[in-house]
């Protein structure tokens, strides 16, 4: 038996048999945070490559004749496309609070994974129509790069929200209850503590969107 | 309940992972890895013709990585999350699989610490031995019985080997069994990912091993920077040594983010900070960096794939790149990895010493303070490494002050060790001689580091032995040191046997004479202009090298005599350890061993801290709620 509800027991569970709720809740925050200082450090060098290649410009071959920044309503359209899949999904965790509405979050969470994919979709689209390819120059080189790695992870944000919207359908059904202080059982996750996971990492991946369509549309 | 576990002595309740339609076999695993590894490769090859093949072998070794991770068990759970079941996992079975469990996923720390401990240790049994190949070269001034191309990929793979072993040993094998026992935890924060972490690493150094095979690129020649242009031009071997690094790099991550996270949120009631043990307090310093700087390496690694695969040119001059971007990213992971070696081997040094000096640990927020500045000052001296680079002259002063700056919060740890040894009634048991022996060889190679870290004298010595004899004394003669002293301290916890006093004397002494006489000598024949990677050197120099390399063969002996240590003691020995054999306070000593699956039946709370030695009126370190199925805790005297 797996509990999802992190205030039943209050406190931390010295003494009992398994980890409180709080404490599992509190396991994907902290994880998440984690994760986005990893993405951080991992998306910062193509950032740091853009700006050191473009200073640089080694034999004149940081845009030779024929490469240029893509059309840059297009990355506004995949920009706009993610950021409405993160502000569908956040709108629809008021619904996560009570056990009667979770239902609700399925669709705005399949909505929104359907938005991201949709802008992964826009993105490889204009990668291959861009007239250049990856071996054009420096710039190429960078563009292709950042937006290759930023689709990437757009794309497993929309699975991560597919996961969510799906579990929250589950448990709409099938409602999980709570071990008691003297159980081994482990309590699962709540999927409130899931979903806030999500919003931060979400929130995070968007300004990144955001900051590879200025930097490589724009700079 | 059974039996068998009962008599044994081993707690029957286990964690096993769901099987769904996967197999989780580790032959069934290979097999599915090597047929999609294969078929990947073709398709590569297929797909991208303008290259030498790179592109093939690159999808080849990461889409046969992913077919064994998966039959392995991996994506069983994210289907099922991604289905929207909670993820159920984590279910307590009534029996233990014995020594199979070693072979699969496993979701007890416990289990996947051994793993750590062994598999990493066979793969430093194996640099060590590439180690002794490179000194047989060596012997001859002009070069050896290796031609001079499979030198440097010897040195290559020497060098990137030992860097794996050096980042997952401490943390990978003592982090992942002790942390969660030593904070009053029941299991990891995330099992699986724990388990994933480890079984990277055999791949990473699966894929490392095939590059010298001539079928698979006959090696790589760049050392284990893999500097570009060189690794962008380099033969097929490269891409093998492009995955496996960046393996290597991911789970270090991922245990990194894995770790910290149990510390932060799973620490029994009363583990306040500053009640933590001081080992535990080393993982959170060490882990920020392998959390954040393996990422700038993946990334790295990334670009040199796409230029060696699709000819982007991230590193290409003549195509608008730069190979000072690879260096500056490198650097960048690069001089925190360093620390990631070095500040376990702190911690381990401070966690064993008040035990065997029976007083409390001297300075003890000193010493926290000393390792977290050592790690947050380790993310400004990268550019150290390149000053013979052709960096702008206007960094180098800040890089040098910065590098002789770090020699602060180090000296502060030292000084918490050397508090703790004044007037202490020492018993000079292994793990003591191992921790004394460790202040001795990191002193000579953290001085030396200040020598290297001086501009003038750096131009003059990079690329030399200096070089080598420096990180070596800091790598091998404390974090190395380190472990021998771990090894034999938390031995009786693993396995319920203590390691043989005779035998481990024997290694300690033979382990720090030719140690010292290996290294030492280098800085001599460095300063004297013999350089890294060059299988010839001046004939005058020969003498020394004769001499390091005849010592370099005993040191791998004492190694040897460490691993017949552990192989006797474990497999052989009868006598089964005490409980607490060295009387120590920390919480992972109160257990009984072997240590329930279940680590704590009922998790304590924490009412005191665990270096009150030589107080008769400490209190113990736990209040145990009943029923209580453990000892009652050693008292503190």
């Amino acid at each position: 038996m797996i509990s999802n509800n992190p205030t039943t027991t209050g406190g931390l569970r010295a003494g009992g048999r398994s980890h409180s709720p709080e404490q599992v809740a509190r396991i994907p925050l902290v994880g998440t945070w984690l994760l986005i200082g990893a993405d951080f450090f991992f998306v910062l060098p193509l950032f740091f490559a853009f700006f050191l290649l473009q200073q640089t410009n080694n034999n004149h071959m940081w845009q030779p004749k024929g490469v240029h920044p893509p059309n840059q309503l297009l990355g506004a359209a995949v920009f706009a496309l993610v950021a409405l899949g993160i502000v569908v999904a956040q709108s629809g965790l008021k619904h996560l609070k009570s056990q009667r509405t979770l239902a609700s979050f399925t669709n705005f969470g399949r909505l929104a994974a359907l938005l991201l994919v949709a802008a992964v979709v826009v993105q490889i689209w204009q990668l291959s129509h861009v007239g250049y390819g990856i071996s054009s120059g420096a710039y190429a080189s960078c563009f292709f790069a950042m937006q290759i790695i930023l689709i990437i992870q757009v794309f497993a944000l929309a699975l991560w929200v597919v996961s969510l919207a799906n579990r929250a359908s589950y448990e709409s059904v099938h409602p999980i209850a709570m071990p008691g202080p003297d159980s081994a059982e482990e309590v699962a996750t709540p999927i409130s503590a899931l979903a806030h996971s999500y919003e931060m990492f979400a929130i995070f991946l968007g300004v990144v969107v955001l900051l590879g369509w200025v930097v490589t549309y724009f700079l | 309940m059974s039996q068998t576990a009962i008599a044994s002595g081993r707690a029957p309740v286990r964690f096993s992972a769901r099987r769904l339609f996967l197999s989780q076999n580790l032959l069934t695993a290979c097999l599915v890895g090597i047929v999609a590894g294969v078929i990947a490769y073709w398709v590569g090859a297929q797909l991208v013709t303008t290259d030498n093949g790179d592109a093939g072998v690159l999808l080849g070794y990461i889409v046969g990585a992913a077919g064994f991770l998966i039959t392995m068990g991996f994506a069983n759970d994210l289907i099922l999350r991604l289905r929207g079941r909670p993820s159920a996992s984590i279910v307590k079975t009534a029996e233990g699989k014995g020594w199979t469990e070693y072979l699969g996923v496993s979701l007890d720390h416990k289990v996947v610490g051994i793993q750590f401990a062994v598999g990493v240790t066979f793969m430093f049994l194996l640099a060590g031995f590439q180690a002794m190949m490179i000194r047989t070269d060596l012997l001859f001034p002009n070069g050896g019985p290796w031609p001079a191309g499979q030198y440097t990929t010897l040195v290559g793979l020497h060098g990137l080997m030992m860097m794996f072993v050096a980042t997952l040993i401490l943390i990978g094998a003592f982090g992942n069994y002790f942390v969660p026992l030593m904070i009053g935890a029941k299991r990891m924060a995330f099992p699986r990912l724990e388990s994933f972490a480890f079984w990277l690493v055999p791949l990473g150094a699966l894929i490392l091993y095939s590059t010298i095979f001539a079928g698979f690129g006959g090696g790589f020649n760049t050392g284990w920077y893999l500097y570009a242009p060189l690794s962008v031009e380099a033969r097929l071997g490269m891409d093998g040594a492009i995955v496996g690094f960046a393996f290597i790099g991911i789970a270090a991550s991922i245990a990194a983010i894995n770790l910290l996270t149990t510390i932060f949120v799973m620490r029994a009631p009363g583990m306040t900070w500053s009640r933590m043990p001081i080992f535990a307090w080393s993982m959170i310093a060490v882990e920020f960096l392998s959390a954040l700087a393996p990422p700038v390496l993946a990334c790295a690694l990334i670009m040199v794939g796409m230029d060696r695969a699709v000819q982007s040119s991230f590193f290409e001059a003549s195509a608008g790149g730069t190979t000072f971007l690879y260096e500056e990213m490198f650097w960048f992971f690069g001089h925190p990895e360093v620390y990631i070696f070095i500040i376990p081997a702190f911690g381990i040094a401070l966690e064993i010493l008040p035990v065997f000096a029976r007083k409390p640990l001297f300075g003890y927020r000193l010493a926290v303070a000393g390792m977290m500045g050592v790690a947050m000052m380790s993310w400004f001296v990268w550019n150290h490494h390149i000053f013979t680079s052709g960096i702008a002259p206007g960094l180098r002063p800040f890089f040098m002050t910065a590098t002789e700056l770090i020699s602060i919060p180090t000296g502060v740890v030292f000084l918490s060790l050397l508090g703790t040894l004044w007037k202490a009634q020492l018993r000079f048991k292994l793990p003591l001689l191992f921790v004394l022996a460790l202040f001795f060889n990191f002193l000579i190679g953290g001085l030396t580091g200040v020598f290297l870290s001086d501009v003038p004298l750096d131009t003059t010595l990079h690329d030399g032995f200096f070089v080598v004899g420096h990180f070596h004394y800091t790598i091998v003669g404390a974090e190395i040191f380190a472990l021998y002293a771990a090894s034999y301290y938390w031995f009786p916890k693993f396995t319920g046997k203590m390691l043989n006093e005779r035998i481990g004397k024997l290694h300690f002494w033979t382990a720090f004479i030719f140690f010292n006489s290996t290294f030492l000598p280098m800085f001599a024949v460095g300063y004297l202009g013999m350089l890294r990677r060059s299988p010839v050197y001046a004939s005058n120099l020969h003498g020394l090298n004769v001499w390091i390399s005849v010592n370099a063969f005993l040191f791998g002996l004492s190694n040897l005599i460490w691993v017949v240590n552990i192989i006797y003691s474990w497999a052989f020995q009868k006598e089964r350890a005490p409980v607490n054999p060295w009387e120590s306070r920390s919480l992972e000593w109160q257990l009984a061993t072997p240590i329930p699956a279940d680590n704590f039946e009922r998790i304590p709370t924490i009412v005191s801290g665990p270096y009150d030695y030589g107080n008769p009126n400490a209190r113990p370190v736990a209040e145990w709620p009943e029923p209580n199925s453990f000892p009652s805790p050693v008292p503190a005297t």
